[in-house]
């Protein structure tokens, strides 16, 4: 198991403390379904996920990849014990608590549109730290970092998010999902707005902060010929154990 | 922060918020607008006169008595007598009396001919006497007195000569133009219908409508001043007379007798009462236009949630970022509230800019054609929560929108596109 690099925004003690040896995503029993009478579009009996890890989660739409990417980031609501993130169970607590967890330790990349289009995309950033309740300090030089390692220009802060390109877009969302130095990065197809020689350098730059920053990354695409930059490849379906329903939203 | 995302947001959809807003101040100005004239109205009207016990005139409606002597609205059908009026003012119980003579105007403005009692027992608003910004009330025959507004829209200052026309209208064809009056004095502001007035004597009155026959000079008929000063000048009739009493006891019996006058039939009044029956026949108006106003409002304010309503479809990708970045439900409610109130009190400070913007402008007009001095200050205590009781409602009615996009991030699925 990879040590957990310490996090520069540690959560003050008010958070219940997340022991070390706690994996980062643990799934047991997990069963999920849209309502009582219909068959569940999730099954995994077990699944372990340690901190640090890189994970890249091969599903076809459909395979419940993005009910399971809701539960994960505790949109969705599982039973209590299923599912247990940093070793804390988000079943378990309550709903403000729940999106105070998600604000601190979960950063989630989405396919597109992952900024509000009307704010520049220095409060982007801003909104996403200010969810996080961990005080104005240092946002300026996380966020001054984070473009330096995303090979992000300076001047694209004050802009308004929806006048820049999409690749840019998707490499303001990363730095979106760290700027609270969260444990877990969710990351849903990210590169399938991006063509082809873009997508290579915005996944070794993914894989490379989260390295730094000691985030654990799960990684969901369809397209294998991406997993070859990841050290663990998973298929979704080895895991679940539901009959493919065909899901779509 | 918050405050922020709720400014761009609105910005970010400036086309139909503009129109949202607009439509909400166009509703809110017309409730206020209401609300405004019709305090107005009747603050006006019941501070013109005050102190006065009764009005007499020829017998006719009493509210068209009330509103042709003292609103100089409308006007008077019959004159009254000299003599009815001797009678009447030397009763024992009446302290003093203002003849008033109506008819004649200069430049759109109402001549009144009355008597020097006028200036010592004419009272107004909350029992204030008349003053003079400057000059003195009319001493000479010629001499005419001049109201405020008079003074200052037609540039005149005392010692300046002026004609008086016949009949009423801001261009008569017959002018008295062979007898000049001189200005004696200017009057103080009174926020009455006097700051529209002229005042003459009685006696000026008749002197120049000496040698006239049914409004029309006849040649050759015209008096030299010699003949002038020869002549009774004492008037033959009267439009109308203000009363007041020693006594407020006798006010009853006096309104009876002078009721029963045998001589020529008169009607006295009391302005309070008929002042309140103008607002019993005028109540239906009101009312009906306060409900229209009050249903055009709830018009709007139903068009703004369901112009919020139909933004949610498109929305839904920006609170599932929200949602996303850990803003709970309550976040997403209170930006939606939000909105509506910086939309609400944008509509309401345009409402307010532009009524008190448009009754600036149209008080002249207003004044010169119905007499009435609407106020620009808009802000009464109970504008302020009728203000209030606005936005509230409109925050509750906000809850229907506010709430379906808590629930749309709750629900909806948080992976956008």
């Amino acid at each position: 198991m990879t040590q957990p690099a310490p996090s520069t925004q540690e959560p003050p003690a008010q958070e219940p403390s997340t022991p070390d040896s706690a994996a980062a995503i643990t799934l047991t029993q997990l069963r999920f379904s849209y309502g009582k009478k219909v068959a569940p579009v999730l099954d995994i009996p077990h699944w372990q996920l340690p901190r640090g890890a890189q994970v890249f989660l091969k599903g076809a739409s459909g395979s419940g990849k993005s009910s399971l990417l809701n539960l994960l980031a505790g949109i969705l609501h599982a039973a209590p014990g299923a599912i247990q993130l940093l070793g804390q169970d988000p079943a378990r607590m309550s709903s403000r608590q729940r999106d105070r967890f998600r604000a601190r330790h979960v950063g989630l990349v989405f396919q597109q549109f992952n900024l509000i289009p009307y704010l520049s995309v220095l409060d982007n950033i801003r909104l996403a730290h200010h969810f996080a309740h961990a005080g104005k300090a240092g946002v300026q030089e996380r966020t001054q970092q984070l473009f330096d390692a995303l090979k992000l220009d300076n001047r694209l802060l004050q802009q308004r998010a929806d006048r820049i390109s999409v690749g840019q877009q998707q490499r303001v969302a990363i730095a979106r999902a760290l700027i609270n130095g969260p444990e877990i990065l969710l990351a849903d197809e990210p590169t399938s707005a991006l063509d082809s020689e873009l997508r290579d350098r915005f996944i070794e730059l993914l894989l490379q902060l989260c390295r730094q920053q000691g985030s654990t990354l799960v990684f969901v695409s369809h397209d294998s010929q991406l997993s070859h930059h990841f050290p663990q490849v998973v298929a979704l379906d080895s895991l679940n154990q539901a009959r493919q329903v065909h899901h779509v939203f | 922060m918050f405050f922020k995302l709720a400014r761009n947001s609105l910005l970010n959809r400036r086309g139909t918020v503009l129109l949202t807003v607009l439509s909400i101040a166009v509703s809110i100005l017309v409730l206020l607008g209401v609300d405004h004239i019709r305090h107005e109205a009747k603050r006006n009207f019941s501070q013109t006169v005050s102190g006065v016990d009764l009005i007499v005139g020829a017998r006719t409606g009493q509210v068209n008595l009330l509103l042709y002597s003292v609103f100089h609205i409308g006007n008077a059908t019959h004159n009254i007598g000299w003599r009815s009026y001797q009678h009447v003012a030397s009763d024992p119980n009446v302290a003093w009396t203002i003849p008033i003579a109506l008819g004649d105007s200069h430049r759109g403005f109402r001549v009144l001919g009355t008597s020097a009692d006028f200036f010592r027992h004419f009272r107004y608003g909350q029992q204030t006497a008349l003053t003079f910004s400057d000059g003195k009330p009319f001493a000479q025959l010629l001499e005419v007195v001049i109201g405020a507004q008079v003074a200052a829209q037609l540039g005149y200052r005392v010692g300046d000569r002026i004609v008086l026309a016949h009949g009423l209208g801001s261009t008569s064809f017959s002018k008295h133009d062979d007898m000049p009056f001189t200005v004696s004095g200017i009057l103080q502001p009174t926020g009455t219908p006097l700051d529209r007035t002229l005042q003459v004597s009685l006696e000026a009155i008749e002197a120049i409508h000496l040698g006239w026959q049914d409004g029309v000079r006849v040649p050759g008929q015209q008096p030299d001043a010699a003949t002038l000063a020869q002549q009774d000048l004492t008037p033959r009739s009267i439009t109308a007379f203000m009363v007041g009493l020693k006594s407020k006891m006798a006010t009853f019996r006096l309104q009876r007798s002078i009721n029963e006058y045998p001589g020529e039939p008169l009607l006295a009044i009391l302005p309070g009462v008929v002042l309140t029956e103008l607002w019993g026949t005028l109540a239906v108006v009101e009312n009906t236009l306060q409900i229209v106003a009050g249903l055009v409002l709830v018009a709007s304010l139903l068009g703004m949630c369901t112009m919020l309503l139909a933004s949610m479809q498109e929305r839904q990708r920006e609170f599932a970022i929200l949602r996303a970045i850990g803003a709970g439900p309550g976040f997403i409610w209170l930006a939606i509230e939000l909105e509506i109130l910086l939309m609400v009190i944008t509509g309401m400070v345009l409402a307010v800019l532009l009524l008190g913007g448009g009754i600036l402008a149209l008080q002249g007009f207003i004044s010169a054609q119905w007499g009435v001095f609407i106020s620009a200050d808009l802000l009464h205590p109970h504008t302020g929560l009728l203000l209030l009781s606005i936005l509230l409602g409109a925050l509750l009615l906000g809850c229907i929108p506010a709430l379906r996009a808590s629930l749309l991030a709750l629900h909806g699925k948080l992976r956008p596109g």
